[in-house]
């Protein structure tokens, strides 16, 4: 593979990668996951490790 | 409920403790050489006791040493708690301590000796390189192994920053410590010129990217909301933070080579890049601030949580600054002073120290089943460390910002104003303030030492159940 070649994968890559990173964005903020995320930030105080004494 | 499974707390145990150790040694280090920059009479003429040979003994003992112990510690107790199950495997768990310890002590040996590549932070010869590997591969299937095997089924946000951390610090040891083997102790990078400074600085920026940023943030997602008994005030944004940090840190090393000979395209790239890294941090940083939304009382009476809170704030801070130095015109006068070593330490003592601080504050209770101490003590090392870092950082603002102007500074004939023996004259007084805040900061890292024996002293380590089963998620 020429150099032209490697540049234009890697700048094509460049902009799905910039693109999906959009998306996680306005994913994240659609709604469709709220509950699920409300759930999951509770993850470390649902955890029982308070003192043993 | 039923519990028969345990939790792992021996490992993490361990690195907790280590991790003050080598914090004192790395200080203390640093204190040293500290003082050798205000009067070089203290090297005593001993080659090992040099500047040149101390330095990188220090930066590997309080990055790799303290932080890395902490790092340790940290995402081995938090994987098995979000998780709710015990590490993949107690052996390899336990080999990634002694083999981590094995690392820092060859450090400590051959740093001095003058056994040096030359990279900053990657001055390891290649036999400590491949030990690094070693450990690192079986950090990477401990960790991950522990994931595959939870029993919750989200994974949580903290382990998701751990996780980056734990692979991309996999792919920037491996790419910019390859090298040509010479002799048992001396190696050649097998890059040159420009491309291994490039590929030098892609490692030394995600370094701070990845191990002091990434890792950190998987320590500030769990324990403050545990410290501030609340949820992180975003969890969608937790999200958007990773995977924004994740895409933008990777480009941003290029701004460690503004005015050399790397294409200017490419200084350009990492500039705008590392500006653009301001509001993933930020955004990060309000998180963790705003966990403490509604619980703002709390910083009153708790020291811990002070500790946690001033860290992101310091985080807050340096990302302002970092991005800000990373601008060329602004680097133009920054690069090469003390103004890039007060910008370094806002980040690793306010920062990375006092966020692993917090979080052993934390931890070393419930690992050993005893309340503190004292929390006054907790109390006092946070003022005086705290102190410590504003005399730090604020005389090498002013010493670095001098610097650069009395470098740049030309006659009307176009003659230099100034010799350099002139600036480092200027620099005395501030090197002696800096060197204060460093003994301070030591100082504080002394009452936490003492803090932690007396809780410890006598007790019974804790052996904490797995809960089964998990709720479900």
């Amino acid at each position: 593979m020429n150099g032209e070649v490697i540049s234009a994968i890697f700048s094509t890559w460049t902009v799905v990668v910039g693109v999906l990173m959009v998306g996680i964005g306005l994913w994240a903020w659609s709604g469709a996951k709220k509950a699920d995320f409300e759930a999951a930030s509770r993850i470390p105080l649902e955890a029982d490790d308070e003192l043993a004494d | 409920m039923a519990k028969s499974e345990t939790y792992n707390y021996k490992v993490v145990r361990q690195f907790a403790l280590m991790t003050l150790v080598w914090g004192v040694v790395g200080m203390l280090v640093g204190v040293i050489i500290a003082a050798q920059l205000c009067w070089p009479a203290l090297n005593f003429d001993v080659p090992w006791l040099s500047f040149g040979r101390l330095r990188p003994l220090h930066t590997n003992a309080v990055i790799f040493a303290f932080g890395g112990c902490g790092l340790f510690a940290t995402s081995y107790y938090v994987v098995q708690r979000t998780c709710h199950t015990r590490l993949f495997s107690d052996a390899l768990a336990s080999f990634t301590f002694w083999g981590w310890q094995a690392v820092i002590v060859l450090a400590a040996i051959t740093l001095p000796l003058g056994i040096t590549s030359s990279k900053e932070y990657a001055e390891l010869e290649w036999p400590i390189d491949i030990l690094i590997t070693l450990v690192w591969v079986s950090y990477a299937v401990v960790f991950f192994g522990t994931i595959v095997k939870r029993r919750i089924k989200h994974i949580y946000v903290a382990n998701w920053f751990f996780g980056a951390f734990i692979l991309t610090i996999a792919i920037l040891h491996l790419v910019n410590s390859a090298a040509i083997p010479a002799t048992l102790t001396k190696s050649y990078s097998a890059y040159a010129g420009v491309q291994d400074a490039m590929v030098q600085w892609w490692y030394g920026h995600n370094a701070v990217g990845f191990f002091l940023t990434a890792g950190f943030l998987g320590m500030m997602y769990y324990f403050i909301p545990k410290q501030a008994g609340r949820p992180v005030y975003s969890y969608r944004l937790s999200i958007v933070h990773f995977w924004a940090l994740i895409f933008t840190y990777i480009w941003a090393g290029p701004h460690h080579l503004h005015y050399t000979a790397l294409p200017n395209w490419t200084q350009s790239l990492g500039m705008v890049m590392s500006v653009i890294l301001l509001a993933p941090s930020w955004g990060g940083m309000i998180n963790g601030i705003m966990t403490l939304s509604g619980a703002w009382h709390k910083l009153r009476t708790d020291p811990v949580l002070r500790f946690l809170v001033v860290s992101v704030s310091f985080y807050g801070m340096s990302t302002f600054e970092g991005p800000m130095m990373s601008i060329k015109t602004v680097n133009a006068l920054s690069h090469y002073t003390d103004w890039t070593i007060g910008h370094v330490h806002s980040g690793a003592l306010g920062w990375v120290a006092f966020v692993t601080m917090g979080c052993l504050y934390y931890l070393i209770p419930r690992l050993y089943g005893r309340e503190l101490y004292s929390l006054k003590l907790v109390e006092t090392h946070f003022w005086v460390s705290t102190l410590g870092i504003v005399l730090y950082i604020t005389s090498m603002w002013v010493a670095g910002i001098m610097q650069g102007l009395m470098w740049r500074a030309v006659n009307d004939d176009g003659t230099l104003t100034y010799a350099f023996i002139e600036t480092v004259k200027a620099m005395h007084p501030f090197y002696i303030i800096r060197l204060l805040g460093g003994v301070m900061f030591l100082g504080g890292t002394l009452i936490m030492c003492y803090n932690v024996y007396r809780t410890i002293a006598g007790s019974k380590p804790v052996i904490a159940s797995v809960p089964v089963p998990a709720a479900a998620h």
